[in-house]
């Protein structure tokens, strides 16, 4: 993974991949996991990406309990993290972590590249 | 009697025949009996004897009736109809007579009296006079009288109960009582059904099966059997019936019979099933709209993307306008999935509002903006009217209203007028389109209900219905004027003072 690297967590497999071809298609680097367990193992294994996109509601490990795991590793929790959700009380969840942003499902493109555009760079 | 030892017995007793002791205790013990009036009459009716009882029931001391007619204790009625001296003929003739009939007190209160006369004679046959016994039944016969009025009662109100057929089994199952709602509700008149088996109400598949008896069989075994069912009216016609069946015991555990009562639950279960099949209805849509979204979400961003990307010059035809278009189909279909799954939430009750101060003047001109492109709009605005509500969803309200007028609008400039007072603001989204049918206006906030026909304009006519409920919710209203073909004006008014949103909310 290049370091300008892009992390989709999702467990919604067309919504995942359409993010992930999206962003490849603007020219960023990107890997998708179907669950924050998954997201985790890869991220204690491979380098650091520049950003996290988040999905709120997962099983087993949901977004909250993704964030706890994350701030324990010295070297991750330092990620940003942005909440990706479909929930119309998302301005409260985003409040509950150290979230970098806020996305709502449906994804608007241009909010999503603007987000991205801060913290990771196209290839 | 009389032997030694008998400490009871007294002197005077002691110093007589053992005959004549006899019959002088018998004397005593007569006298001092209470509860019944035991005397004596001679041959013309005539009081001989009086005891404490005759007394005590019937108010005379002896020295005041001894010698006078027995008649005396009889109503004048039965007086003018000889009916003393019917009675000593008929005790003289058959040895004894015994009535329950009114008598009279000496202080003229009557009591219900059970009386028996007997004829008295001697060894040699001669009649001697008559014995009289005389009980006063007042009591028990008022108490049997409340009996039987209220056992009167009850069977009048069964046969005048309407709504629900009450009638009664033999242990056999042959229909012995009726009342008018059995006949209301199966056809018949109790003359044609008295004698007849119950199972004449059944469905012939019911029989075959021996249903009918199988009912009476667990109504014996549990006491009760309750059920509901198809029964068949005298017309052949059926209704759903609740049934229950209730066995009849005697005291001694003998059984008599069966009690069945039958209601008509034909409505009641439609009902059932109508609130089942919206139930089922709600819930599925809320289940297609949840899974429809998801993929769909995918398949904007794939369209969108493939949209941003395409050049002008790509080799594909009209590459970028067909994914535009694509958009579009995919956007439209998602605002039709989110009323979709607007509506199971408010018929699940779960419109929740999530209330925040906002400026109501910004979200206006935010809209006004979004729609420059496609219309005319004439924006008057009131500043700085803040208040608390769910922005999101005044927002969809607002869009609603705006992209009808739009759609409705013939293309004509619309207006859009934000105007406020202290406790409440107005948004007025104003076209000059082809305007509502005066009958149509009440209902167009219904859902499934549109103005104009569903091909020509399209949508599932559930976006002023969600408004509707959006603004109620929010404690407000929203009204609409219309003239046909001069256009509508769509009001939206919202509380600025603070109101309970969230019970508000949880209400609708």
């Amino acid at each position: 993974m290049a370091a300008d690297s892009i992390l989709v967590v999702d467990d919604d497999q067309p919504l995942r991949e359409a993010l992930r071809e999206t962003l490849e298609l603007e020219g960023y680097s990107v890997v998708d996991m179907g669950s924050a367990v998954e997201a985790l193992e890869y991220l204690r294994k491979h380098p650091r990406p520049r950003l996290i996109l988040l999905d709120w509601n997962m099983q087993p490990m949901d977004a909250p309990a993704f964030m706890k795991e994350l701030e324990k590793e010295p070297h991750l929790g330092s990620i940003p993290v942005v909440l990706v959700t479909a929930d119309a009380r998302a301005d409260k969840k985003f409040s509950m972590g150290r979230f970098v942003d806020l996305l709502m499902k449906p994804v608007n493109l241009d909010a999503l590249f603007s987000i991205i555009g801060r913290y990771a760079a196209q290839a | 009697m009389g032997q030694k030892g008998g400490g009871k017995s007294s002197p005077e007793a002691d110093s007589s025949t053992p005959l004549a002791a006899g019959e002088e205790r018998f004397r005593r013990f007569v006298d001092s009996v209470v509860d019944y009036a035991i005397f004596m009459l001679d041959v013309d009716g005539r009081v001989a004897t009086w005891n404490a009882g005759a007394e005590r029931i019937k108010g005379y001391r002896a020295d005041e009736i001894v010698g006078k007619h027995f008649s005396i204790f009889y109503p004048p009625e039965d007086i003018a109809q000889g009916k003393p001296e019917r009675e000593l003929e008929l005790a003289t003739s058959t040895g004894r007579y015994a009535e329950e009939g009114w008598r009279i007190r000496k202080d003229g209160v009557p009591f219900w009296a059970s009386v028996t006369i007997v004829a008295i004679r001697d060894a040699s046959g001669e009649l001697r006079g008559f014995g009289k016994v005389t009980r006063d039944l007042t009591e028990r016969k008022a108490a049997l009288e409340a009996v039987r009025r209220s056992e009167e009662r009850l069977r009048l109100m069964i046969e005048a109960v309407r709504d629900y057929a009450i009638f009664m089994l033999d242990p056999a199952g042959r229909i012995t009582s009726w009342n008018i709602g059995a006949e209301r509700l199966k056809g018949y008149r109790a003359d044609e059904i008295i004698g007849k088996h119950f199972s004449i109400f059944y469905s012939e598949e019911d029989r075959k099966r021996g249903h009918p008896d199988d009912e009476l069989r667990r109504a014996i075994a549990d006491g009760r059997y309750e059920e509901e069912g198809w029964r068949y009216r005298k017309d052949g016609s059926r209704f759903w019936a609740n049934v229950l069946i209730t066995a009849l015991f005697e005291h001694d555990g003998r059984h008599i019979g069966f009690t069945k009562v039958t209601r008509d639950f034909t409505d009641a279960k439609r009902l059932r099933e109508a609130q089942v099949a919206v139930q089922v209805r709600d819930e599925f849509i809320s289940v297609a709209s949840h899974e429809l979204r998801t993929p769909l979400a995918a398949l904007l961003m794939h369209i969108e993307s493939l949209r941003r990307t395409a050049q002008p010059d790509d080799s594909a035809p009209r590459l970028r306008a067909r994914l535009e278009k694509a958009a579009q189909a995919g956007q439209r279909l998602e605002t039709l999935m989110n009323q979709m799954l607007d509506v199971s939430r408010i018929s699940a009750g779960h419109l929740d509002l999530d209330p925040e101060p906002f400026h109501l003047e910004e979200l206006v001109r935010d809209i006004a903006e979004r729609f420059a492109e496609e219309v005319e709009i004439d924006l008057r605005v009131q500043p700085d009217v803040s208040g608390v509500w769910d922005r999101g969803r005044i927002d969809q309200v607002l869009t609603n209203l705006v992209s009808n007028a739009v759609k409705y609008g013939h293309g004509k400039p619309i207006e859009i007028e934000l105007s406020a007072g202290e406790r409440e603001a107005a948004i007025r989204v104003t076209d000059r389109g082809i305007g509502i049918e005066p009958d149509k206006l009440s209902r167009i906030f219904e859902p499934f209900e549109r103005a104009v026909r569903a091909r020509e304009f399209g949508g599932f006519g559930l976006g002023l219905y969600i408004a509707r409920q959006i603004v109620e919710a929010s404690g407000g209203r929203i009204e609409v004027e219309s003239r046909p073909g001069q256009g509508s004006t769509f009001t939206v008014r919202l509380p600025r003072v603070a109101v309970e949103q969230k019970d508000e909310a949880s209400g609708g």
